[in-house]
């Protein structure tokens, strides 16, 4: 299982869940992307995007500004973490 | 928090709509006419060009514009750490500062030209059973694809390598 | 006055605490196809739509007059529109989503507040030379093209339809 980094420190609500879009299409299943950011806004709007697709996401503020989102991609459909 | 979660639970999201429609109901009747962001904005590009406005009337919606930069401070102030007030982006990026002034300057040319904002239309504009409303939302769906588009452009179609490390098997973090 | 502000707070207050941002509902529906930001939009419509026609009731029984606000749809509201769309999706917000960012500490926002401030000046100078003269079709309101009571009774049904249909709809896991 593989772990990417997405960094979108500085970039507002739609910039970053288009990237992890785009990043998540690329990668296979069981991958892991953790997404590193500076606004709480971008972390809340990711774990809905990721909700939204049915993935498992947890926010975590690793220090004070800073923000990660981890999310799962599903190794088949319907499986659950 | 969450933003769009809650609509599936229901509970949550109805009662800060009923919160903002009361604010709004209750500027309604106040004021005797409907709430609207935009023209609080008005105002204040007035003072750049002095055209003649009727500077009482659009005074109140000035008001309630710093006033929710002032409530947002206060909610913000109270839910973290009890007095710490961060100020966020420890990264500037040109590219994001670019877009979001272009994106303000349209989005303040297309308020001026359908006379209202996305807030307005939805809090007033339609309630009201305005015609205008149902329009300015229906076109401005159109608007978010060509938008999404622009970003793109500007970000580059895939993303940066900068962007993207691959933290490799067995990496550091979590 | 007083209330204005008043009223501004208490919205600050409630669009940040309950995370709620208009452009985010725009752009998960339209964008990723996520009908649940539809949902919102309809919810929060039927909300406010709601207890407007809850206020002219009372205010009708009453015999108080109704306020009017000015309406008017035209090209300039069309094609403001639009160019709202676009702008929306590049800052990210709203006109009082902007506000509420700036209000919460992201310093950004204020480049996007000065920027709407400058387009309004720019579409104001435009909208007195070009856009004024081009068409405009109506400025009546759903009001007085029915009869009052069925245009309450249609608007509100036709929200909470769109509400409903919206609500329910899973999505598809990738």
């Amino acid at each position: 299982m593989k772990k990417y980094e997405l960094d979108v420190c500085g970039q507002l609500c739609p910039g970053p869940v288009l990237e992890a879009e785009t990043l998540l299409k690329k990668i296979c299943p069981g991958d892991q992307i953790a997404i590193y950011t500076d606004h709480d806004i971008v972390g809340y709007n990711l774990m809905d995007w990721a909700e939204g697709k049915g993935l498992k996401a947890k926010m975590d503020e690793i220090e004070s500004g800073m923000w990660r989102v981890t999310v799962i991609k599903n190794k088949k459909r319907g499986d659950s973490f | 928090m969450k933003k769009l979660e809650e609509f599936c639970k229901e509970r949550w999201l109805w009662k800060e709509g009923l919160i903002i429609a009361i604010c709004a109901a209750l500027f309604y009747v106040y004021f005797q006419r409907p709430i609207g962001i935009s023209s609080g904005y008005a105002t204040l590009s007035y003072l750049l060009s002095e055209s003649s406005v009727d500077f009482n009337r659009a005074k109140i919606f000035a008001i309630v514009n710093i006033g929710i930069i002032f409530g947002a401070m206060i909610a913000a102030w109270s839910e973290r750490c009890l007095g710490k007030w961060k100020l966020f982006g420890k990264k500037i990026r040109w590219k994001q500062l670019s877009l979001a002034l272009a994106g303000g300057l349209l989005m303040g040319y297309g308020a001026k030209i359908a006379n209202t904002c996305l807030v307005g239309t939805m809090l007033s504009g339609i309630p009201n059973g305005s015609f205008q409303g149902w329009f300015f939302l229906l076109f401005l769906v159109p608007g978010v694809p060509v938008g999404v588009y622009l970003i793109k452009l500007v970000n580059g179609f895939t993303l940066n390598s900068a962007n993207r490390k691959n933290a490799g098997q067995g990496g550091s973090q979590t | 006055m007083l209330v204005a502000l008043v009223i501004g707070l208490i919205l600050g207050w409630v669009l940040y605490k309950g995370r709620i941002c208009f452009a985010n509902m725009f752009l998960q529906s339209v964008y990723l196809k996520d009908r649940r930001g539809l949902a919102g939009i309809f919810l929060i419509l039927f909300i406010t739509s709601a207890a407007i026609i809850f206020v002219q009731i009372v205010l009708q029984l009453m015999g108080l007059p109704l306020p009017q606000g000015k309406w008017q749809v035209g090209i300039p509201t069309l094609a403001g529109a639009f160019l709202f769309g676009i702008g929306m999706t590049l800052s990210g917000s709203c006109t009082a989503t902007a506000l509420v960012r700036v209000g919460e500490g992201t310093k950004t926002y204020l480049l996007v507040i000065l920027g709407i401030i400058v387009g309004f000046y720019l579409g104001d100078i435009h909208y007195a030379d070009w856009w004024r003269n081009t068409f405009i079709f109506t400025d009546k309101t759903i009001w007085r093209v029915m009869p009052w009571g069925l245009a309450a009774f249609l608007h509100l049904s036709l929200l909470a339809a769109g509400y409903v249909i919206f609500k329910g709809v899973k999505n598809e896991e990738i």
